[in-house]
């Protein structure tokens, strides 16, 4: 592998530990079979066995062009952050990641690895019926979230792994934030709209449908309605939106 | 086939000739740029600046390709998006022209036109392209026949940004000297980032007034202005970097383009070459010449477009101020 891992990772590929019962003594390794899974925006993504649990390392790497005291300060803020909202994204019902360890002197974060599908990969190639079952549990956790106070950040199609039991599992809490603002959350879902647009064309309109159904579901109709109409607001901010336009100098 | 572009969208009046020509593709580049004296552009100062010189432009731009304006096979004009009354002297003179010439007349979008000359000069085939200038800040990757828009700003552009700033703290205009921005000049001699400045990434949007406000703010507090300076030009440069990042990796494209007036700064070239390294991407850089406002990249969509089978009669040939990227049609791909 030819990325330098940090010196805490390295560390624990080092360190044993030993289980003790009647069968006797065990030597197991903390860290082991570590291998790089993908490359994401800020992040590398490992799986490993984390002391005998199929895990996912998730090392926020440091950024050659950013300053080293902005980069160091917001690695870690982020961090920290997702690792919280990960306990509490758990408590409240919705299926995610759970956080094992944490090392806020290199920036990563241990947590179990959900052994699934991209929905991102698949949603050209399920039925219509999946794709609005899958699309209304992500509308559903959505409200959840929304509903505690937590936005996501970066609700893509590619946040969401579908596992073999065909259960819908929220990932990636990294740009994830506490906040009551309406507008926050709206944003969570515009994010959501945009990445069907710019990857699933096609099924824009069942997948967007479904998405609001489940929502619904999750909160009352009024905190749901309001959502959308800031939904629309947020779009109309755009640039260059011909519905915005100040003056009736737009001929159709 | 050889088309002429005419490009006004807002301080830059120019005429582009272009041929489908594999080599020496551009007959004529001519442009005039409307430089206020204080303060940004008005749209009406800038449109009364470009339509007094129009005329010349023009013509050069006939006399250095030396063409017969008979011998053209269409007229291409920017139509949006863009400042209204600046729109409408390039409309009007296209409009003219076609008329005169009774040669087609091919709607170019602006946007699309910044993509398309990055293209054709770059030599990128599907990149994710950075759009950075004073009236846009956007990441735009193609699909289905249209240039999505991955991300932008949800209020003030980054080349907006950093002009609103440089106003208010006396250090332009002009606000690039010698081909560097002057926040990055007076970034230069900043020690250290300042705490508290707001970094605004909503998944794949960004938004940069709030930066605006505490930089503002920092400013009238009597805070070292070369320290406010590098940290609002890292915070700034790092948000659009991140944002262009995560696009790579949903759309998992392989190239990156940077067009557009800010592009051309050194600085964040070079943050964007670091970047692209991380990711194994290849990275191509409009030149300078071609990455701002210019009348050959109008020339080279609208040539595009005229293949393609595009025109557009006359009296539909209005500005659209708002006319956003991703409701253009990409009839050529």
């Amino acid at each position: 592998m030819e990325i330098e891992l940090p010196e805490s990772i390295r560390k624990m590929l080092k360190e044993s530990y030993a289980i003790v019962d009647n069968n006797g003594t065990r030597i197991m390794k903390i860290l082991d079979s570590i291998e790089l899974l993908s490359m994401g925006a800020e992040s590398y993504i490992f799986k490993a066995r984390f002391m005998g649990i199929d895990s996912v390392i998730k090392w926020r790497f440091p950024k050659p062009y950013m300053p080293k005291e902005l980069d160091i300060q917001m690695r870690r803020y982020r961090t920290e952050l997702e690792t919280k909202i990960l306990w509490k994204v758990l408590s409240i019902g919705i299926k995610a990641p759970t956080p094992l360890f944490v090392d806020l002197k290199d920036c990563f974060l241990i947590m179990t690895f959900i052994d699934g599908e991209n929905f991102r990969d698949i949603v050209e190639k399920i039925n219509n019926e999946d794709l609005c079952r899958i699309s209304k549990t992500i509308g559903f956790y959505a409200g959840l979230l929304h509903k505690n106070d937590i936005v996501h950040g970066d609700l893509t199609t590619s946040n969401v792994i579908i596992s073999k039991d065909s259960a819908v599992h929220i990932i990636d809490f990294g740009l994830a934030v506490i906040t009551k603002r309406i507008e926050d959350k709206a944003i969570d879902v515009h994010i959501f709209f945009r990445s069907i647009e710019s990857a699933h064309k096609k099924f824009e309109n069942i997948m967007k449908n479904c998405f609001i159904n489940g929502y619904k579901d999750a909160v009352n109709e009024n905190f749901a309605n309001k959502i959308i109409n800031t939904v629309k607001n947020i779009r109309l901010r755009g640039r260059y939106i011909a519905e915005r336009k100040l003056r009736s100098e737009w001929v159709t | 086939m050889i088309v002429v572009g005419i490009e006004s969208s807002a301080h830059t009046f120019g005429v582009g000739v272009v041929t489908d020509n594999e080599e020496n593709f551009i007959l004529a580049d001519e442009r005039v740029q409307y430089i206020p004296k204080h303060g940004g552009i008005h749209p009406r100062e800038s449109s009364r600046f470009l339509a007094e010189k129009a005329p010349q432009i023009l013509k050069n731009a006939f006399a250095k390709s030396s063409l017969n304006p008979l011998n053209i096979d269409a007229v291409a004009v920017a139509l949006g998006p863009g400042l209204g009354p600046c729109l409408r002297v390039g409309a009007t003179i296209a409009r003219t022209l076609s008329a005169y010439l009774n040669k087609p007349l091919v709607p170019v979008n602006h946007a699309v036109a910044h993509v398309e000359i990055g293209l054709k000069l770059t030599g990128l085939k599907d990149p994710v392209t950075v759009y950075l200038s004073g009236g846009n800040t956007a990441i735009i990757a193609y699909l289905d026949k249209r240039y999505r828009v991955f991300g932008e700003t949800l209020d003030i552009a980054l080349g907006n940004l950093l002009d609103t700033f440089a106003r208010e703290a006396g250090l332009g205009p002009p606000y690039v000297v010698g081909g560097l921005h002057v926040v990055d000049r007076c970034a230069e001699e900043g020690k250290k980032i300042l705490p508290d400045f707001p970094y605004v990434v909503k998944g794949q949007d960004i938004a940069f007034s709030g930066l605006l406000t505490t930089a503002l703010r920092a400013l009238k507090r009597g805070v070292d202005l070369n320290d406010i300076c590098l940290t609002l030009r890292e915070i700034a440069y790092n948000s659009v970097l991140e944002v262009s990042a995560r696009c790579l990796m949903h759309t998992r494209k392989k190239e990156i383009m940077l067009v557009g007036g800010v592009a051309a700064s050194p600085i964040l070239k070079d943050k964007f070459i670091e970047m692209a390294k991380m990711y194994n991407a290849s990275i191509g850089v409009v030149p300078p010449q071609y990455a701002v406002d210019n009348g050959v990249m109008i020339a080279w969509t609208g040539l595009l477009g005229f293949k393609a089978g595009l025109s557009i009669d006359l009296k539909s040939a209005i500005v659209k101020q708002r006319w956003r990227i991703d409701e253009v049609d990409i009839l050529w791909r």
